[in-house]
Order: C-alpha cells, then sequence, then structure tokens
C-alpha cells in the first residue's frame, strides 16, 4: 500500500497497518510521545494500537510538546 | 557553538506574546531555514542513531503563537491540532520548525527539568523567555538524549 506519511508517500508490503506498527516501522523511538492524526483527525494514544491505516491514507506524526516548572 | 538568528520584529513578537499571556506561560514554534534543513517531525532521525542533524545556523523567519492548552503559569502544552496546522503551513511555504518558544513568567531562563523529561525533538531549539526581571531574559538551548544520556548544549541567539 502507499501512504502519505508527514507529507511524503511511502510504500509499505503489508496492505494495512496499525499506528502503533506503523511508528515502529518509521523508527521513532518513543511512540509514547507522539501525535499522530490520521486524515485530519487527532487520535487518542489509546488508539494507537487498533486504529489501522490502509492504501491511500494520509498520516501526520509529531512529538508531544510540552514543559514545566518541576 | 550553534547559533539562532531572529530578526527583531520576530524576536519583539515572542517577547509581547509572552507578556500578554502572563501569569500563564506562553509558547510557540519559530519557523525558518537552516542549510540542512529537514522537517523537524518524529522519526525522521531514523537514519542517524544519535537523532541529530548538522549544526547549521538557524534563521528565524516566521514566528507562530500557540495555544497552551495548560493554561496555567507553571507548564504548557501544545495543542496537538495548532501542532499539525503548524507543520502544514511550514511544509507548503518550504520551511522548518526550528525552534520551540515557551515562556517562564516567574523564573529565570533555564530548562527545568520537567521542560528536559518533556522534550524529545533532538532537532528542535528550546528557546525560553523569563518575565522573571524586568527585562526579559531570552536563551535557547538544544536537548540530546541518548539511552539515559542528557546532554544540554546552549544556542546563542543573534538578534538581527
Amino acid at each position: 500500500m502507499n501512504i502519505q506519511i508527514n507529507g511524503k508517500v511511502e510504500s509499505f508490503v503489508a496492505e494495512t497497518l496499525t499506528v502503533s506498527a506503523l511508528l515502529v516501522a518509521q523508527k521513532v523511538d518513543m511512540p509514547e510521545m507522539v501525535s499522530v492524526e490520521v486524515n485530519g483527525d487527532v487520535l487518542d494514544r489509546d488508539a494507537f494500537g487498533t486504529t489501522v491505516v490502509k492504501e491511500g491514507d494520509t498520516v501526520e506524526f509529531l512529538y508531544f510538546m510540552g514543559g514545566g516548572r518541576a | 557553538m550553534v547559533i539562532l538568528q531572529i530578526p527583531s520584529a520576530i524576536y519583539d513578537a515572542m517577547v509581547a506574546h509572552a507578556k500578554q499571556n502572563m501569569p500563564l506561560e506562553a509558547c510557540g514554534y519559530l519557523a525558518g531555514e537552516t542549510p540542512s534543513s529537514t522537517p523537524s517531525q518524529a522519526g525522521e532521525n531514523g537514519d542517524d542513531p544519535k537523532g541529530m542533524r548538522p549544526l547549521d545556523p538557524a534563521v528565524a523567519t516566521v514566528f507562530i503563537p500557540m495555544t497552551n492548552i495548560d493554561k496555567s503559569p507553571e507548564h504548557f502544552t501544545f495543542d496537538p491540532k495548532e501542532q499539525f496546522a503548524a507543520i502544514k503551513q511550514v511544509r507548503q511555504s518550504g520551511e522548518s520548525l526550528l525552534a520551540v518558544y515557551h515562556s517562564h513568567p516567574e523564573t529565570p531562563a533555564r530548562l527545568s527539568a520537567e521542560d528536559v523529561r518533556l522534550f524529545n525533538d533532538p532537532n528542535m531549539i528550546y528557546v525560553i523567555v523569563s518575565l522573571a526581571a524586568a527585562i526579559p531574559e531570552v536563551k535557547a538551548y538544544r536537548v540530546r538524549k541518548h539511552e539515559d544520556v542528557v546532554n544540554i548544549v546552549r544556542v546563542d541567539i543573534v538578534v538581527s
């Protein structure tokens, strides 16, 4: 399948992948610190393991950004 | 030495944004160009085991104020929807996100332990605007983590 990831079209042998598997394939070191958008919808982190991406989907992911005084 | 060049108009807009949000922490992005510019998004450092890119001078050309969804004087979190909108805006213009800025309303422009814990993008420069004194203090850093080792490098800010 071909999916667009962070603005670039990428090809995968698999016909579908969970978002969790996709993050592994993209070598994301800390998936727990990443926000993911699939076809314009921001996912809850709990949904990474169950949300499936398929041919033609558009996926964006970036690092959660925050900080604090502690 | 890593250098972040910020035009005075952008510098002033960033400090003004921090002041407008007092007593809450304010936050935003600085976007622009580097000679070896690459989009700063998760997973794009897979070919580099240290998660680094060359330390080229970075020139900010755009200030993107963001919403602190924590609405707190002690911590901040970007709105993920705004983050995705920002990265798309910057990508369309052919630039890159260079720096994350946030303000410290009452404390110096130093990284807190929580800042370091939560800063996980090795491509970003982290800019802190302190409003603790009468004259705002602005400092910048890079934070790099490799296994349990955290390396914090000061970034020189040049206001042009």
